[in-house]
Formats: structure tokens, C-alpha cells, sequence
């Protein structure tokens, strides 16, 4: 699959699914490599209705998500979850599919100052996760911070998840 | 260990196939931003304000895992592709 078609699909989740939990006409961004077919990246940073961002990231490579990164932020207390595949795989220590989860560094200085260090943005373990796929991370958020929104089922089951 | 491949985003692990797509409507959506050489210029001129490195350093230290982060992984794979297209 070319990279634009990644791009596509990507944009169908939130274009005809997601729609009503968007902020704005986010367009994604794509890069081509015109020396290796079908491989390159999508990203986009899309803004929710209550002013979470997700940021996205995929590199596809030979038509296949081959790295990814799908992070969800809260602005109210700088919370954040964070999927990842870099491509690297260090065992236990660091997971080739791993999840991150506290507090961003630009979060309020006074609950920086309480928090161990473990829970600031990076600094706690790689926890090992399965291989994330974006329509469950999506699925997560709607449950999660939207649950009580008016489409949330029709959302869910568009996602393929109830 | 670590698992790298010379070829950029290549490791050694089974790849997951894409699924079939889905329907997209062509109404209010914007089209896709093609990033081109000067794009790729401006995302790599962010390397020095966020991380206070030239791109040759921050890539190593991204390499020895001294960076992390959603950003840091694709300023890393940006700093990549330009090399790979455009030097």
C-alpha cells in the first residue's frame, strides 16, 4: 500500500468516524521517498473539542506500518499516554512496542516539583505493550474523555470496536 | 540488544500489513500537505531550538538514546530522509 493510502485511511478514521471530537480540518502530512517504493511518513498533530492533542505518527516501509507513535495529551494537567514502536528492540528494557504514560515537563511547575521523577514525561520505564493499533488508541480516548458524548457508540462501532 | 538497520526505519521484526482502506468522503477534507525539501528544512531547524543541537548531534544522541519523545522520533526519522533524498 502506497504511503498516501496509509495517509487516506488515516484521514477516514477521523474525517467520517471522529468527526464531531475534532478541532479543525487537520490535513496530514506525508512523506514520499521516491527512492524506495512505497515507503515514507504520515503526521499530524490534531486538536480535540476539549483541547487534548493526539500527535501521530507513522513510517511506513515497503507498504507496511513499520514504526509508529500515537500520543494523547491532556492540556488541563498534562497527562499524556504515549504508544510507540521506534524500530528498536532492547528486550524488557525497552520493548520494540512500548507504552509511556505521566506528566509532560510543561506541565504546572508546583505538580512537577511534587511528582518523583518516574511519573515526569520519559523519565519511568518503557512498560512493554501490545503492537498498538490506531483505531483501539482512538477507542481508548473516546471511552476514556468522551464517554458521554451523543455519538459516542456510532463512533466506537466505526471503529470496529462494539 | 539493540536491533538497527542501516536502511532507515528498517529493524528486524515481522511487519503489519495494512488493512483494506476505508471509505473516505471527499467533502471538507482538506487535501494531504506533500512535504517537500524546504518543509523537511524548516522541521530540521526546530533540532536547534528544541533540543540545542545541530542535526549531526542530535541524531547521535537520538542513536546513543539520549533523546526521546514523539518529536524526537520524527525530527530523527526527517533528519534521515533528507539525507537519504536529498544529499
Amino acid at each position: 500500500m502506497r504511503v498516501r493510502d496509509r495517509a487516506t485511511e488515516i484521514k477516514g478514521i477521523f474525517y467520517t468516524h471522529c468527526r464531531e471530537i475534532i478541532d479543525g480540518s487537520p490535513a496530514f502530512k506525508i512523506n514520499e521517498s521516491k527512492n524506495q517504493k512505497n515507503c515514507g511518513a504520515v503526521s499530524e498533530k490534531m486538536k480535540l473539542i476539549d483541547g487534548s492533542l493526539i500527535n501521530f505518527f507513522e513510517i511506513i516501509v515497503d507498504g507496511n506500518i513499520h514504526e509508529y507513535s500515537y500520543e494523547y495529551v491532556r492540556h488541563d494537567t498534562g497527562f499524556f499516554f504515549h504508544y510507540q514502536n521506534e524500530g528498536i528492540d532492547e528486550g524488557i528494557k525497552k520493548p520494540l512496542n512500548h507504552l509511556h504514560v505521566g506528566i509532560k515537563k510543561v506541565a504546572d511547575k508546583k505538580l512537577l516539583d511534587i511528582l518523583p521523577d518516574e511519573l515526569i514525561e520519559h523519565g519511568g520505564p518503557h512498560y512493554m505493550a501490545p503492537e498498538m493499533k490506531f483505531n483501539d488508541f482512538m477507542g481508548m480516548i473516546i471511552v476514556n474523555y468522551f464517554d458521554n458524548h451523543k455519538n459516542r457508540n456510532r463512533m466506537m462501532k466505526a471503529l470496529g470496536l462494539l | 540488544m539493540t536491533q538497527r538497520s542501516k536502511k532507515p526505519g528498517i529493524t528486524a521484526r515481522k511487519n503489519t500489513a495494512l488493512k483494506k482502506s476505508i471509505k473516505v468522503p471527499r467533502d471538507e477534507i482538506p487535501p494531504f500537505h506533500i512535504m517537500d525539501k524546504k518543509d523537511l528544512e524548516k522541521e530540521l531547524s526546530r533540532i536547534e531550538t528544541e533540543f540545542g543541537m545541530t542535526p549531526e548531534e542530535f541524531h547521535k544522541a537520538w542513536r546513543e538514546g539520549k533523546v526521546h519523545g514523539h518529536e524526537a522520533m520524527k525530527l530523527n526519522y526527517y533528519y534521515k530522509f533528507y539525507k537519504d533524498e536529498y544529499e
